[in-house]
């Protein structure tokens, strides 16, 4: 059980460093302006997903303070 | 459960980045964008990122996919001829993945409390955004409050991008003969279309108004409620004709709207220090700091509010009426 949560917790990285990829890739080889722009947009999300997918804490809840919840 | 719900999404956001990648329609590939937006803000709402899940909807699977596709109608392309395979981006894509892979090894595992990214600031935010400032939701207490000067900076990067844009698409269209009211637009032939508009409408607006002013305490805030209550305007152009929109939002006031949030935004910082306090220092404004600081963030929000609704109703009918 611990080896499939290592392995999935290490998809969400390589995932996101996927889109990360692909974004870069139709930006550079695709000569399109429209497919660079939906490029360049997945490109910005994954750098979200960056910074978000390392700041999740299971069991807590979204950043609004409620008296129900002390993890955030 | 979380896991598996984030191991399910993020497979989603794979498979449709393969086709965007992969597909030469363009109408298919700006679709396709709009439904990985939709897909990366359900993740962000798993990965408790609310504030920025909904901006992602709204901006993402929303207004940049009615702008694309004006865009495409704009430069009449549908599809794209195939390519020589380009070893250049190949190897660069290959490299840098590769050394994002390498660096992602040091990451602290998925959904851990003892991350590195959760022992700095964070919880100094979290503990003062209840005593300090009196905001449940802290993202809206660090953005307009503790970071009320970056909002400021981005406030001011959408108004210098929307002119920026307007100016663009401006130049020619005092070339071309100026657009004739009369034009039956796209699809008010469609009798359903027309009467969910006009059903849909006053919920989208009341909608906008509720993710503004309970910004405080849920997700929500000025940057959401403005492209939602423009998306609401954009949505009336596109079913029944920009001549009724226009009536509602004329153009002159959505020009003039892209400054006067940036104004408001900035005139709050002064006015705090006319009354004494540093820029942007909300507690002097009220007799009362927590009251002072809920005027402030109400007033800042609002300047955001309108900067942003202005700019994106500018930008349709900037992208419309040089479609004509």
């Amino acid at each position: 059980m611990d080896l499939i949560n290592a392995a999935l917790s290490k998809y969400v990285y390589v995932v996101t460093i996927f889109l990360m990829v692909a974004g870069l890739f139709v930006v550079v080889a695709r000569a399109n302006m429209i497919k660079k722009l939906v490029g360049l947009s997945i490109f910005q999300s994954s750098v979200y997903l960056l910074y978000l997918g390392p700041a999740k804490i299971f069991g807590a809840t979204a950043p609004i303070l409620d008296s129900d919840y002390t993890a955030y | 459960m979380e896991l598996l719900i984030s191991f399910a999404l993020f497979t989603l956001l794979g498979v449709v980045t393969v086709a965007i990648v992969s597909q030469r329609n363009l109408v298919a590939v700006v679709i396709l964008g709009s439904i990985y937006s939709f897909l990366i803000a359900s993740v962000m709402v798993v990965l408790d990122a609310v504030d920025v899940a909904l901006t992602e909807a709204s901006v993402g699977a929303g207004i940049s996919t009615v702008l694309l596709l004006a865009g495409l109608k704009l430069t009449r392309t549908r599809d794209y001829r195939g390519q020589d395979p380009n070893v250049v981006g190949a190897l660069l894509a290959i490299a840098v993945g590769g050394a994002l892979v390498w660096g992602s090894l040091v990451l602290p595992p998925f959904g851990a409390p003892d991350a590195p990214i959760h022992q700095h600031v964070a919880p100094r935010y979290i503990e003062g955004a209840g005593t300090e400032i009196g905001v449940p939701n802290i993202v809206t207490a660090v953005l307009a409050d503790y970071r009320g000067f970056d909002t400021l900076g981005e406030t001011t990067v959408v108004f210098v991008a929307g002119m920026a844009v307007l100016l663009l698409l401006r130049r020619s269209s005092l070339q071309s003969a100026p657009p004739s009211d009369d034009e039956q637009p796209a699809m008010s032939g469609d009798l359903v279309l027309r009467v969910g508009t006009k059903l849909i409408l006053p919920f989208i607006l009341l909608f906008a108004l509720y993710v503004q002013f309970h910004g405080d305490y849920g997700p929500g805030g000025g940057f959401q409620a403005g492209v939602i209550a423009a998306s609401a305007v954009i949505l009336l152009g596109l079913t029944l004709g920009l001549r009724r929109a226009r009536r509602i939002a004329p153009p002159a006031l959505a020009h003039a709207m892209i400054p006067l949030g940036v104004l408001i935004f900035a005139g709050t910082g002064v006015a705090t220090m006319l009354l004494g306090g540093d820029f942007l220092e909300y507690a002097v404004l009220a007799h009362e700091a927590k009251e002072g600081h809920h005027l402030g963030i109400m007033l800042v929000e609002a300047g955001v509010l309108v900067t942003v609704s202005g700019t994106m109703i500018s930008l349709f009918y900037a992208f419309v009426e040089r479609g004509r």
